[in-house]
């Protein structure tokens, strides 16, 4: 029993980490309308500001995802100059192919600047708690209030502030929005540089929860983000959420039944489950997205 | 005589060989309820695209008070005093009613993020006028009760008035409603012309597009006749009502005529 408890917890706290990058990707999703592919290297850019503020500037864990944050903040901003600004009047897949190229180029040159072999991670939180025969670590339940407060401070800015009710009106019908006025141009910077920051926060964690960062991980997290994404609906921000924790629990149970090979591979296999079962996700609205 | 507030000088689109609207001529007059008909494919709605910066002109011109906007972008329109409604209704269809109508209001009110962040007087204010101004615009289009209601929740008639109260939170001059009676049963089509009534008296112009002769034909001050991109006709609806041409157009050519 407890071995299965024990799955749980480790799920839950992993698919903490995909939660939070999976509304991320909700989030730009739901801004731009279309699937990007730069996802997976915000993560990795991200990962690696924290990784090199934990070890070279020797600073705090809260100062690595605030060093993550703003680093795929800063790329995001990046990204949406090269990627969407220049190419206002293509048709709308121009966006999905600049940013393969993008991802391409962060990829490789991280390989080259950043090398290629994985980078140790120390520490974070180290200690433990045991609840009846279940280990609870320091860490996963740092990383669960990270990705709460987060999540509340998002839906509070998108509640409570003009700029988040624009936001939702761009996500939802942008030519209607541009024509009550709203700036669609600074809305899509902001809602994209959001996006990305938390995706940053979300490599840092994973880089500390797993104590290494290396240039290609990339790859598979953009996966594992996609695949939280489309559980829960592509564009809705909860659904991320709880697809992203139920990705992190359907991964260990996997694990537990196969072998920790298999992992990677769970992923595709609810990706798959869910777009033959049901397209729209757990909480997503049909007919309203435009992929 | 009133001033004239919207005009148009040999507007044309053109999608490559198709004249979608052809060097339309189009004088609207302030305060007044212009008709703009036609049958389908006439290129009305293309010309509300071309008034609102959602499409290229091809040729032509477009004056706003007597200001060339040729070719604004769509997110001026609202500043210079101009809004609209979609003939295809284009709500924020996850949002209160409320909250769509407040979208609008982004144009009146100055706080940025800062102010947000901090709640200061200036925020506070502004949000409070907002939430005032935009309960009061639902009660005048009578939408009040669904306030806290999902715009998707709301009925094909009932999007329409919020559609259009809506486009009012911008304060235009000038209100461009395609088709808002379209799918309407009778009595919801008689509210519809009241609510556009009151509007006008409270001496905001507006131009509709319009497929309901009698509706178009009670309402409006001018009516232009669109038919294959081409302005066939313009004057009073009694004058419409009569030309040849507009028959014609809708009834097709008498053998022999």
């Amino acid at each position: 029993m407890n071995y299965y408890l024990q799955t749980l917890v480790d799920g839950i706290a992993q698919g903490s980490i995909y939660a939070l990058m999976a509304i991320g990707f909700a989030m730009i999703m739901g801004i731009l309308g279309l699937v990007t592919f730069t996802h997976g290297e915000v993560i990795m850019i991200g990962a690696f500001a924290g990784f090199y503020a934990l070890t070279f500037l020797k600073t705090g864990i809260f100062v690595a995802l605030v060093a993550g944050f703003a680093a795929a903040w800063i790329l995001g901003l990046v990204i949406e100059l090269i990627c969407y600004r220049r190419w206002p009047k293509g048709p709308d897949e121009t966006w999905l192919i600049t940013t393969i190229g993008v991802s391409t180029v962060l990829k490789s040159g991280a390989q080259i600047v950043l090398g290629t072999e994985q980078q140790l991670v120390p520490d974070v939180y180290t200690g433990f708690w045991t609840l009846g025969g279940v280990r609870i670590l320091h860490i996963q339940v740092f990383m669960l209030v990270v990705l709460f407060i987060l999540s509340a401070g998002l839906w509070l800015f998108l509640k409570k502030t003009r700029t988040g009710l624009e936001l939702k009106a761009v996500s939802m019908d942008k030519t209607a929005a541009a024509l009550l006025g709203v700036d669609v141009r600074r809305i899509l910077v902001i809602g994209n540089a959001i996006g990305c920051a938390l995706c940053g926060v979300s490599g840092v964690l994973l880089g500390v929860y797993y104590n290494s960062v290396h240039a290609v991980m990339g790859g598979s997290a953009g996966l594992k983000s996609f695949a939280s994404a489309v559980l829960g609906g592509l564009t809705s921000i909860p659904g991320a959420a709880i697809g992203g924790i139920l990705l992190g629990i359907f991964e260990n149970v996997g694990v537990l039944f196969f072998s920790s090979g298999w992992r990677d591979v769970i992923a595709f296999l609810i990706l798959i489950a869910v777009l033959l079962v049901r397209p729209s996700g757990l909480l997503g609205r049909k007919g309203a997205e435009k992929v | 005589m009133s001033d004239v507030i919207l005009e148009t000088r040999a507007l044309s689109k053109h999608f490559g060989g198709l004249k979608a609207v052809d060097s339309v001529d189009m004088s609207v007059r302030e305060g007044t309820i212009h008709g703009i008909i036609g049958p389908n494919g006439a290129g009305k709605t293309t010309f509300f695209n071309l008034l609102t910066g959602l499409i290229e002109v091809t040729r032509g011109a477009v004056l706003f008070g007597g200001r060339d906007i040729t070719g604004i972008p769509p997110e001026r329109v609202a500043g210079i005093g101009m809004s609209r409604t979609f003939q295809n209704i284009k709500l924020f269809r996850f949002m209160t009613v409320l909250d769509n109508v407040k979208v609008g209001f982004h144009t009146r009110t100055k706080t940025g993020l800062l102010g947000a962040v901090v709640r200061n007087a200036a925020f506070r204010a502004d949000e409070t006028f907002v939430a005032e101004q935009g309960l009061e615009l639902l009660d005048f289009v009578g939408l009040r009760k669904q306030a806290y209601n999902l715009a998707a929740n709301l009925s094909y008639g009932t999007q329409r008035r919020l559609e259009i109260a809506r486009a009012l939170a911008t304060d235009p001059k000038v209100l461009l409603l395609d088709e808002p009676a379209a799918g309407m049963n009778p009595s919801e089509k008689s509210e519809v012309m009241e609510l556009i009534r009151k509007i006008s008296s409270l001496g905001r112009t507006i131009v509709v597009i319009e497929h309901d002769m009698k509706l178009i034909m009670n309402l409006c001050d001018v009516i232009t006749v669109l038919n294959q991109g081409l302005k066939i006709c313009e004057g009073t609806p009694a004058e419409v009502r009569n030309d040849p041409d507009v028959i014609s157009a809708y009834l097709g050519h008498a053998r022999g005529a």
